[in-house]
């Protein structure tokens, strides 16, 4: 799979869900690659701005779409990589809200 | 005496046909599960032990490969001419990328990337230009 047939697959699924990819798509089209690089290195699509531990079940919370993203989207407007953004922020390519960390870190390394 | 001795020979082939099998099937299944992590080679081991003990001139940047606000930070740093050092985590693996981690939240609870040490003793955690243009390029009247 190409990065650019991931932004598609990803972005059908997060419309169903009323969520949009980030404007900027050279941002977006870096993060599919690390999605895929992460498949590779994991064998799970980990979320690619937080460390995995390289353990499925305890990296599970932090699989793209990690499961923090509705209450950062609902909170910022964006998740956590702000790749996923909200309706309201859909056509802002400058929009890179400061999203603060909501996983505990006693789950990850 | 010879048909005895065929069978026997025959059966101890086909058992070590099976035992190679399931080795090579162990093999991917093992690497997915990251079972094989620790026996893949590690990161610089000179940046691991500036990480786990960082004092440096330069600003030191801990970072992961995949993540995109470490990319932007280091495209405006890299903009700016500002001299850095940068260590990888995902780099890392086993006990060196806990230790790593470990170190990391001494400075920034959080343990969020990109999180960067600054010389004198300030911390920038995320991809903040206005901080960075504050603490790593005006605060000096040059770059770090």
């Amino acid at each position: 799979m190409t990065p650019e047939q991931l932004l598609e697959c990803l972005s059908k699924n997060a419309a169903a869900k009323g969520y949009y990819l980030h404007a900027d798509h050279d941002h977006c089209l870096g993060t599919a690659e690390s999605l895929l690089a992460n498949k590779e290195r994991y064998g799970y699509m980990c979320c690619p701005c937080r460390l995995a531990c390289s353990d499925k079940q305890q990296d599970s919370d932090i699989i793209c779409p990690c499961v923090y993203r509705d209450a950062d989207i609902a909170e910022y407007g964006a998740c956590f990589c702000s790749f996923y953004v909200s309706k309201e922020h859909k056509d802002d390519p400058e929009f890179f809200p400061e999203v603060e960390e909501r996983r505990d870190p006693s789950r990850g390394l | 005496m010879n048909s005895t001795v065929a069978i026997i020979a025959a059966v101890v082939v086909v058992i070590v046909l099976i035992a190679v099998l399931v080795l090579r099937k162990k093999t991917p299944s093992d690497e997915k599960s990251g079972k094989t992590k620790d026996e893949k080679p590690q990161g610089d081991q000179k940046l691991y032990a500036l990480g786990m003990n960082p004092v440096s001139e330069k600003p030191i940047m801990y970072a992961l490969t995949t993540c995109q606000h470490c990319k932007n930070t280091r495209k405006f740093l890299d903009a700016n001419n500002v001299d850095y050092i940068v260590i990888y985590l995902d780099e890392y693996s086993g006990s060196q990328r806990s230790d790593l981690m470990e170190k990391v939240r001494t400075y920034n609870p959080r343990g969020t990337f990109p999180t960067i040490l600054v010389p004198g003793g300030k911390v920038i955690v995320g991809f903040r230009k206005q901080l960075m243009q504050e603490v790593l390029i005006h605060d000096t009247g040059t770059t770090a």
